[in-house]
């Protein structure tokens, strides 16, 4: 369970400078080390508009840095840590920080700014407005495009709030704010606040609630264990009080993140470094798998590097994942095909290709974009149809039909001159199947960069941006059949010798490739040339080649026995031979193996009609046997 | 069954968190039990009335005071401790001196109680340790020995 609070107040410093700034700076400084003693992990520094908006409110809070939190309390290393073991909340759990803005609005011509295309508003993570008066308070609710409704409760000549409103709000999935600074502030405004606020606890029932401090002094701060207590003098029972000041501070701060920094709230684009090497082999590193939906980018602060930061005692902050506006960086028309084809051939032999490897990985990476999945803690809003052929796909990679199939159905239809593309590609399916195995944990974004690279590869795809299309998944089934049979004729001996050896001379082939680890960068370069193909589509021909593989299920097979064949004599020289023997030995266990599988798979549903029989005759045994006791 | 029961608050006093934070420097004020309960007394006062104040005084008691480290006990009966509770989230101020109060735990019975406390008072020790005289050290262990020896 980890604390929010979301509004720590900021006041922007004058212009001149002066005594001011340095003032407003302490008092956050120390607002922020108080908050991360008690046990928060996460606030927002709040600025408040009144009046009209202009280009001067752009955000320009700078977020605190650990060195200077480490100047103002040497020892806040351990005090967190001991605070954070109490509250339960895990001590790696990085600091965050986030920025806010308040817009008080008295007449509806001021709702009208808050919109979503409005530039100041978009600077900022969080949208929080403040009506003054009833008709600002109704359009809010039902109209504006905020994340949050903060309500100055200690007003005398509050509002009345109406039920319809509130509701909206709620539907709407705008959250509903309450200060807890006005309780402690003095007699008067406690009884203003409780008799109001109780009222909106009442009708929101501590669904979309979020509780904060507004403190503007260190010594209006309280734990969040006292404030969960505190709750309950404006009747909200504990349970709900604990998720209003942690649970709903949380889903806000991830929604409200996902409208700012992912396109259509889905899909995150984000640029590799350059200095980074990407190859196929190895599993992208764990940095770029794991997803924060809370992460506040630079405003994040590890308790590790607090301690490090002490010892070194110079500022340092750590960055968990750069949020600098990566849109900007991509290429508006994707990528285009001549550069890469032109830059290299691709019947190159290999070993020019190692020495060119690195040259070329150098150019690639920067412009290799990684597509990654906004999925939400649960993985609720992931795609139907990609979460289908993400289990597809986890199925059948597991069992290697992938590596099979790809170059079969390849080799099909494309030229002899391509051949070493085709290989290339297989070794590439490959290793995304060594990486589900690795990784039995399924990772999504893991299965997902699985889907793209596969979107790639199989030539029924023509377009890389839109949804996995159902023809795909009934290709895959398919193929699947497919393979089943080809499994069930080897075992009965026909075709099947052949089918065999076509099948290990790839994956021999495969296995060559995968043994020498430089030839990593050749794989992944053939990967992205294979993609800008797609990309730029050659639909028709891609569509040819899928009614062709329609057509005949079975004839294809016999086309790729030959080309595989002869290209086993090609490629493979004699020493190759023996290890080569040996994997197919290797290989054939696990086929076997997996024909087994598949054909207690394929037997289960027909039994299944049979059962009610079954039982039927299990029943008149048993009722014959009574017969028999009936009648000794 | 236990007919009456008791919570045992286990709080956390920061002295004047405006200007020092995490308890560097020396305090003006002596924490002590007795002014550690008038000060709730009087929140409780000004927040729950006569009334409140009434209910909630039949088990009110402030155990324990540890100066040093600035942790307290607090016990309360079950039904009004959450009123206590959230009296002493209110307090502003011991005397003229501006405070927090912040719970680190609560519990049902004294050993668990005991138990805690032990820990946390340990883990306080160690934040404050290097700045205390050799007369603090030897007042602390007093302390200790006294939450050992400590019943309902």
């Amino acid at each position: 369970m980890a604390f929010f609070d979301l509004s720590l107040p900021y006041t922007e410093p004058p212009r001149s400078g002066g005594k001011e700034v340095a003032v407003g700076k302490t008092l956050r400084l120390k607002l922020s080390t108080k908050a991360m003693e008690l046990g928060y992990v996460g606030i927002a520094h709040n600025r408040t508009i009144k009046g009209v908006m202009s280009d001067k409110d752009n955000c320009t809070i700078p977020l605190l840095t650990l060195g200077s939190l480490i100047k103002v309390a040497p020892r806040l290393k351990s005090s967190v840590e001991f605070h954070r073991d109490l509250l339960s909340v895990p001590r790696a759990t990085p600091f965050r920080q986030y920025t806010r803005l308040t817009v008080h609005v008295e007449s509806i011509a001021q709702c009208h700014c808050l919109n979503s295309g409005n530039p100041v508003i978009k600077s900022y993570d969080i949208v929080a407005v403040r009506p003054l008066n009833q008709n600002t308070f109704d359009h809010v609710c039902e109209k504006a495009e905020v994340d949050l409704i903060s309500i100055d409760f200690s007003d005398e000549k509050l509002f009345r709030l109406n039920y319809p409103s509130v509701k909206a709000a709620i539907q709407r999935g705008i959250y509903f704010e309450i200060k807890y600074y006005d309780l402690l502030k003095d007699a008067l405004t406690r009884r203003q606040v409780i008799s109001n606020a109780k009222l909106l606890v009442d009708w929101t029932k501590g669904k979309n609630l979020i509780i904060s401090s507004g403190a503007p002094s260190v010594s209006e701060l309280r734990g969040p264990n006292d404030v969960i207590n505190l709750m309950f003098l404006i009747g909200l029972s504990s349970e709900r009080a604990r998720a209003a000041i942690s649970k709903n501070c949380r889903n806000m701060i991830a929604k409200v993140l996902k409208k700012k920094r992912f396109h259509k709230e889905a899909v995150r684009v984000e640029m590799l470094s350059s200095s980074d090497s990407f190859s196929l082999e190895q599993p992208l590193s764990g940095e770029c798998m794991k997803w924060d939906p809370l992460s506040s980018g630079e405003g994040d602060m590890l308790l590790d590097d607090l301690a490090k930061a002490f010892d070194a005692t110079n500022a340092a902050v750590h960055k968990a994942i750069d949020f600098t506006s990566v849109l900007d960086g991509l290429p508006s028309h994707g990528f285009r095909v001549k550069d890469i084809v032109g830059t290299e051939p691709l019947t190159q032999p290999p070993a020019t290709k190692l020495i060119d490897a690195p040259v070329h990985s150098n150019n690639q990476v920067p412009e290799q974009l990684m597509v990654d999945s906004a999925s939400s803690d649960g993985n609720l809003r992931e795609d139907e149809t990609i979460s289908q052929t993400n289990m597809l796909i986890s199925e059948d990679v597991i069992k290697m039909e992938p590596t099979t199939i790809v170059p079969l159905r390849k080799c099909s239809t494309i030229s002899q001159g391509q051949r070493i593309l085709v290989h290339n590609q297989a070794a590439a399916s490959l290793t995304l199947v060594r990486c589900t195995k690795s990784d039995a944990v399924s990772d999504v974004n893991m299965h997902i960069e699985l889907d793209s690279e596969d979107k790639s590869l199989s030539p029924s795809k023509s377009d890389h941006g839109s949804p996995v299309s159902p023809v795909e998944n009934s290709n895959m089934e398919t193929i699947v059949v497919d393979e089943v049979l080809v499994e069930e004729n080897s075992k009965e001996g026909a075709i099947s010798g052949h089918a065999n050896d076509g099948n290990y001379a790839y994956i021999d082939d495969e296995m060559k490739i995968d043994a020498s680890s430089e030839a990593n960068h050749d794989e992944y370069m053939e990967v992205t040339v294979e993609d800008q193909k797609h990309e730029t589509g050659d639909i028709s021909r891609l569509e040819s080649n899928e009614a062709e593989l329609g057509e005949g299920s079975s004839d294809p097979y016999h086309n790729t026995f030959e080309i595989t064949m002869e290209d086993k004599n090609e490629t493979e020289t004699e020493a190759n031979h023996q290890s080569h023997v040996q994997s197919s030995e290797r290989n054939n266990a696990t086929n076997s193996s997996k024909a087994l599988d598949k054909r207690s798979r394929v037997r289960l549903p027909k039994l299944q009609p049979f059962k009610p029989f079954l039982l039927q005759s299990r029943f008149k045994r048993i009722s014959k046997r009574r017969n028999h006791r009936r009648a000794v | 069954m236990v007919g009456f029961k008791n919570r045992f608050m286990l709080m956390e006093v920061f002295l004047d968190p405006d200007k020092d934070l995490l308890g560097g420097e020396k305090s003006p004020i002596i924490l002590t039990p007795f002014n550690v309960a008038e000060a709730i007394k009087d929140s409780i006062r000004i927040n729950f009335g006569e009334c409140g104040l009434g209910s909630s005084l039949g088990s009110f008691d402030v155990k324990y005071v540890n100066e040093i480290t600035k942790l307290c006990i607090v016990r309360s009966s079950r039904e009004d401790h959450r009123q206590v509770w959230s009296a002493m989230t209110l307090v502003k101020s011991i005397g003229n001196y501006p405070v927090i109060f912040n719970l680190l735990d609560i519990t049902g019975c004294v050993r668990t109680c005991k138990e805690t406390a032990l820990k946390c008072e340990k883990e306080k020790f160690e934040q404050c340790s290097k700045s205390l005289s050799e007369d603090e050290k030897r007042k602390h262990s007093n302390y200790l020995e006294r939450i050992k020896n400590f019943k309902t």
